[in-house]
């Protein structure tokens, strides 16, 4: 009986290792550990009720399982067709979600502020940070609510994104409410991010809390999981380096020096969490992206990166009165000019770019009386040319307004930068007709100047002089010139030139006054808005004829030294009365 | 009778979701149930079963999960997914065409 029973034992055990050998060669093919496991276990259940139906049929236990092995077919053609469905490598997709959250990451941080391109960086990142959790979501709840945080960041980017590019942003460009409200926001979302992310890698690693390797001292599982955990506090003390970096400029490169190796040190420790998951060849339940999902991001992630460019440009066409009143800005200067010339009038203003900003400069140092006349505008253009002759920059802002009864007014403030302090003579060129003829047009002509915070404020001239013949051609036209005599606080006495002459501008710059028009005698079908703004208030302003260039001599009287063609200099008007 | 292999081939997974249609089933089970229903006409080796539900999974005609058996064995049952019934009604229509034009053929019927 003895003998029976070890013989029985003994046979048992031979086909059992039948059995597994059978297995083995099976799921040899599968590479992705977790799938052969479950087709192993599938597979043996099936021999096992064979088997079992065998027995039932008075087989014995050896025969019925050698029956039940020849009943599974050829190994072999087994292996391969089951290897061939199961091609997929379950790790490799764990590898390729961390790789791309480490490159989100890496994006999200180092990108470098050279205008749109750091906005495309930054929303590249987001996005990959998005799509790498978007696989991982499932694993476990920690890792699915650093997924959400992901959208989140999405949204949060987008929306800044938005605001800074769009014209609420240039309305204040030196207001930081909008950019640390965005910067804290991203600044929260990423700290809770990394918290989620950190708890759910670290249960993930919880699963081979077994395993020892060489290259870690004491157990690699808690070293890592601690490491992935204090990604938060690398990231935390790398946003308070970047605010002591605001407030400290000057220590810019000692921040950065901190700021570099805490970012990096985020990186690694996911980088050795991959590497370590990774070498167990185990799939930890990522979800694969397959070609439609991975088509659905590409062709979203490409309108996330793009929309805020293209919201932006829509917003730039928008009245302006659609988004002044935005809480994220609304500049105090623009509500007083609004009370000025009414809402209606400021949404006709054509753009809100850096432009309008010469609008405000123009209308805060307009006295009352000019304003009166600015009143019921129905149309409003402001714009800057810079006016580079002789040895100086003389800018001039200016307005041009057409009012209900459709004549325009127009106001020309010049403003003297401030680092003109080398005196002497410095000339603008003025239409003929158009310049002041005696003294008393000197209460007209407003002349701002920077001061050394780069405010400017308004100094009207002491006195206009008018001055005569300063030069002619050999076509014999001529130059008149006009001086302006002023007083600049705390710099003395400043003179200024005037030279009134024929010049055209012909420098084909397309300046917004538009010299085009200039040649046609003035009517007041020459207001056409597209024609570039070249509107005359009729009752003030004379009509303007050029059509040649004049050389200005290289040797002047009075002093004044050129050698530059005056003629690319662009026509700038003043304002002055005629009684 | 014994139908010729290549015969069965070409109409094995009509055959495995069609023995699916009501209830969720096991690989072992299918095979019982494709022969009982063909009175053994069909003997769908395992070697041949098993790649073809899991390419059936993979197409997500089929759903798997696992139930503990009181043997403390677990088994891996498929079930048929809306996608499924779909693929099946398709699979259905194109046997009936082909089994008719089959028949025209072998019995020079002509409609």
């Amino acid at each position: 009986m003895r003998s029976l029973a070890w013989r029985t034992e003994r046979s048992h055990s031979m086909a059992k290792n039948a059995v597994e050998d059978y297995l083995n060669a099976v799921c040899a093919g599968i590479r992705a550990r977790e799938t052969a496991e479950e087709i192993r276990l599938e597979l043996s259940d099936h021999i096992e009720s064979r088997i079992g139906e065998y027995t039932r049929c008075r087989y014995d236990r050896e025969t019925a399982e050698r029956k039940a092995l020849e009943d599974m077919g050829e190994k072999e053609q087994m292996r391969e067709q089951l290897a061939l469905l199961h091609r997929r490598i379950p790790y490799l997709d764990l590898r390729n979600s961390l790789t791309k959250i480490m490159l989100g990451f890496f994006l999200q941080f180092f990108s470098i502020d050279i205008g749109p391109l750091q906005a495309i960086t930054t929303a590249i990142g987001v996005i990959l940070i998005f799509v790498g959790l978007f696989q991982m979501r499932k694993i476990n709840n920690y890792l699915k609510r650093a997924w959400i945080l992901s959208g989140a960041l999405v949204l949060s980017s987008l929306t800044a994104k938005v605001l800074f590019i769009s014209p609420l942003f240039y309305l204040n460009p030196e207001d930081m409410t909008a950019s640390m409200l965005f910067f804290g926001l991203s600044a929260v979302i990423n700290v809770s991010l990394l918290y989620c992310f950190g708890e759910g890698m670290s249960a993930v690693l919880s699963r081979e809390s077994d395993i020892r390797e060489s290259n870690y001292k004491g157990n690699p599982v808690q070293q890592l999981k601690k490491g992935i955990c204090s990604a938060k506090w690398f990231y935390l003390v790398s946003v308070v380096v970047l605010i002591l970096g605001t407030h400290f400029p000057e220590y810019s490169w000692l921040w950065m020096v901190i700021f570099i190796p805490l970012i990096a040190s985020i990186l690694w420790q996911i980088y050795r969490t991959q590497s370590f998951l990774v070498s167990s060849q185990r799939g930890y339940g990522v979800l694969p992206l397959d070609g439609k999902t991975r088509t659905i991001f590409c062709t979203t992630g490409s309108l996330v990166v793009l929309l805020p460019f293209v919201i932006s440009l829509g917003l730039f066409v928008l009245p302006r009165s659609t988004w002044f009143d935005s809480p994220v800005t609304a500049k105090s200067d623009m509500q007083e000019i609004e009370k000025w010339i009414g809402t209606d009038e400021m949404d006709i203003l054509q753009t809100a770019t850096t432009d309008f900003i010469y609008l405000v400069d123009v209308l805060k140092r307009l006295p009352e009386e000019e304003l009166a006349n600015i009143r019921g505008t129905t149309e409003c253009v402001a714009g800057s040319q810079g006016n580079y002759c002789a040895d100086t920059g003389l800018e001039a802002s200016f307005l041009l307004c057409r009012r209900e009864d459709q004549t325009i007014y127009q106001v020309v403030c010049f403003s003297i930068p401030i680092d003109v302090n080398h005196g002497g003579w410095d000339s603008i060129l003025l239409p003929e007709n158009l310049r002041p003829m005696d003294t008393e047009s000197a209460s007209q002509v407003y002349i701002l100047t920077e001061d050394t915070d780069g405010c400017f404020y308004s100094q009207s001239p002491v006195a206009i002089r008018y001055s005569g013949h300063m030069s002619s051609n050999e076509k014999n036209q001529t130059s008149d010139v006009v001086c302006i005599d002023y007083t600049v606080a705390d710099q003395g006495c400043r003179q200024w030139v005037i030279i009134c002459s024929t010049c055209p501008d012909d420098d084909g710059e397309g300046s917004p006054l538009d010299l085009r028009r200039y040649d046609e005698p003035f009517t007041e079908n020459t207001l056409d808005p597209l024609a570039g703004y070249v509107y005359i208030r009729r009752e003030m302003w004379m009509p303007i004829s050029y059509s040649e260039t004049v050389r200005i001599p290289e040797e002047q009287e009075r002093g004044i030294s050129c050698d530059q063609e005056f003629g690319i200099t662009r026509i700038y008007a003043i304002e002055m009365k005629v009684e | 009778m014994r139908i010729s292999k290549e015969l069965v081939k070409g109409s094995t997974s009509l055959l495995v979701l069609s023995v699916m249609e009501k209830e969720a089933m096991y690989g072992y089970q299918i095979i019982r149930e494709i022969e009982l229903r063909s009175e053994k006409v069909f003997s769908l080796n395992e070697g041949t079963l098993y790649p073809i539900l899991h390419a059936l999974e993979k197409e997500k005609y089929l759903e798997s999960y696992w139930e503990e058996k009181e043997t403390a064995r677990k088994r891996k049952y498929y079930r048929m997914t809306e996608k499924g019934r779909t693929e099946l009604a398709r699979k259905r229509e194109e046997w009936n065409g082909f089994s008719i034009a089959v028949t025209r053929v072998a019995h020079g019927t002509v409609s």
